[in-house]
């Protein structure tokens, strides 16, 4: 018995000392960027790439707010204005700075049964789809693509979660996850560019209604506040901020295509 | 696609976690469980039906909530987030050691007691101590030993709701099998999510396969 105690004791001193974490920056960020496959292309550019561990977490914004109050982050990039300013107003972030903006589109079955091909505002094609009693899908998860869909909701002056079970399904769960459900119910969603361009699953749904103008989706990236996380590697993930911020990045992120499609703009 | 073209470097780095994650879990989970099952064996005290009775309720405790309480103590603003392991392989070892102790041990404690019970009156005829009853024991029922620490590998590698919490699904950290699976479903892959899921299945298989033939040789 004795042997056995000393040979645990062993294993959980090897499993303590396996995490070394000289230098290691947490981005807590939304599913939309990490599925478009930017940071693959992006990060690796970063000249002290190879000398830091950078991960990055791949969440809702609610959940990546949430994770980085609870100082889980150095960076925070998300898509939902008012929660950015609110985060910023209660000093967990000490710079935001807009990265870069795609926009969100309404996908649906391409024989568009409630007919919002044609409209000429995102709120104008919520009503159709409502007056139509049509299938809709939201994450209804507090993600920056649910506050967007909310937001359009209200303008139209539609409660739709009054329905919720009948035509319009809340999902709770990521966007890939909800596209693959949309797709299934012949449902319309909602959706960032670069998440859909990148969707392999996409069968009989296409893009039905877009504008650039009235729905812009601007991504914030923002440095957590040291005050509020003095553990954190400040240091670097301010270089990281600084080098994210900087005139030639922007010129990176435009650069980045999939399937000839540029995916992100900067201002 | 073919199921080769996915045999890049990138999917066996994250089978190889997947197996370096779950197997770790899965020896520590047996060397507690048989400390502790044989204990419970050997000795009788109060509140021994009760340590049974939460071990037995713990069985059926959902991975995400392991998932969600780890978190909690583990994030830096938690009571053990001067550690700084989550977002690593370690905090997934410890979540999948929460999730699957409890079944070893309630497995390893009803083996246990059902032997002690056939073989009890030899024992004491031989007047034998508690070390020499729990020796025989253990070597008598190895076999069943065997298959119960494959019950908890099993559970630890199929596992996702709480490696995917405490873990965050970093690529080339923490992505394992069932992440990943996660993964390439959202972002409606889903061939490849289909055969990461059949590389699993297929490495049950290859590790059924050398039990059973360990089985054959020394039965």
């Amino acid at each position: 018995m004795k042997i056995r105690y000393n040979n645990l004791l062993l294993l959980i001193i090897i499993f303590f000392s396996l995490n070394s974490h000289s230098s290691e920056v947490i981005i807590q960020s939304t599913t939309s960027t990490r599925d478009s496959g930017l940071y693959k292309y992006l990060l690796p550019k970063y000249p002290k790439y190879d000398s830091l561990v950078i991960k990055t977490i791949a969440v809702g914004t609610g959940q990546a707010i949430r994770n980085s109050k609870n100082c889980d982050g150095d960076l925070l990039i998300v898509h939902d204005e008012k929660r950015e300013k609110q985060f910023m107003k209660q000093g967990y972030g000490i710079k935001r700075h807009i990265l870069m903006y795609n926009d969100f589109i309404i996908v649906g079955p391409s024989n568009d049964p409630a007919d919002i091909r044609k409209s000429l505002s995102p709120d104008e094609a919520f009503l159709k789809i409502y007056t139509k009693k049509s299938n809709f899908v939201s994450r209804a998860d507090s993600s920056g693509t649910n506050a967007a869909e909310k937001k359009i909701w209200d303008a139209a002056k539609i409660d739709p979660r009054i329905f919720s079970g009948s035509w319009y399904f809340e999902t709770g769960q990521g966007m890939g996850q909800s596209l693959n459900i949309a797709i299934s119910l012949n449902a319309y969603t909602i959706v960032d560019r670069s998440t859909w361009i990148k969707f392999s699953n996409k069968q009989n749904h296409s893009v039905l209604f877009s504008n650039k103008k009235l729905m812009q989706n601007p991504y914030g990236l923002i440095l957590i506040n040291p005050d509020k996380c003095p553990d954190n590697n400040y240091l670097q993930a301010k270089l990281l901020f600084d080098w994210l911020s900087s005139e030639s990045t922007k010129l990176l992120i435009n650069d980045y295509t999939i399937a000839n499609n540029q995916v992100f703009f900067t201002y | 696609m073919s199921y080769l073209s996915i045999l890049t470097n990138e999917y066996i780095e994250i089978i190889q976690l997947s197996l370096y994650v779950s197997v770790f879990a899965t020896v520590l989970a047996f060397l507690f469980s048989l400390l502790l099952s044989s204990y419970l064996l050997l000795n009788n005290f109060r509140g021994k039906g009760f340590i049974l009775l939460i071990v037995n309720s713990l069985m059926s405790l959902p991975p995400v909530v392991v998932g969600l309480f780890l978190y909690i103590i583990f994030s830096n603003s938690g009571v053990l987030g001067f550690l700084d392991i989550l977002y690593s392989p370690t905090i997934m070892i410890i979540a999948q050691f929460i999730i699957i102790t409890p079944i070893i041990t309630s497995l390893l404690y009803t083996i246990f007691e059902n032997k002690f019970h056939e073989i009890s009156e030899y024992m004491s005829s031989l007047n034998a101590s508690r070390g020499k009853i729990i020796n025989t024991i253990i070597l008598e029922t190895r076999f069943d030993l065997v298959i119960v620490s494959m019950t908890g590998l099993g559970r630890a590698l199929s596992e996702v709701g709480a490696v995917i919490i405490v873990g965050g699904n970093i690529s080339n950290i923490s992505r394992v099998m069932t992440t990943s699976i996660v993964l390439e479903t959202s972002r409606g892959e889903l061939e490849l999510a289909m055969y990461l899921g059949l590389s699993l299945i297929f490495i049950a298989i290859i590790i059924n396969l050398i039990i059973f033939l360990i089985k054959r040789v020394y039965l």
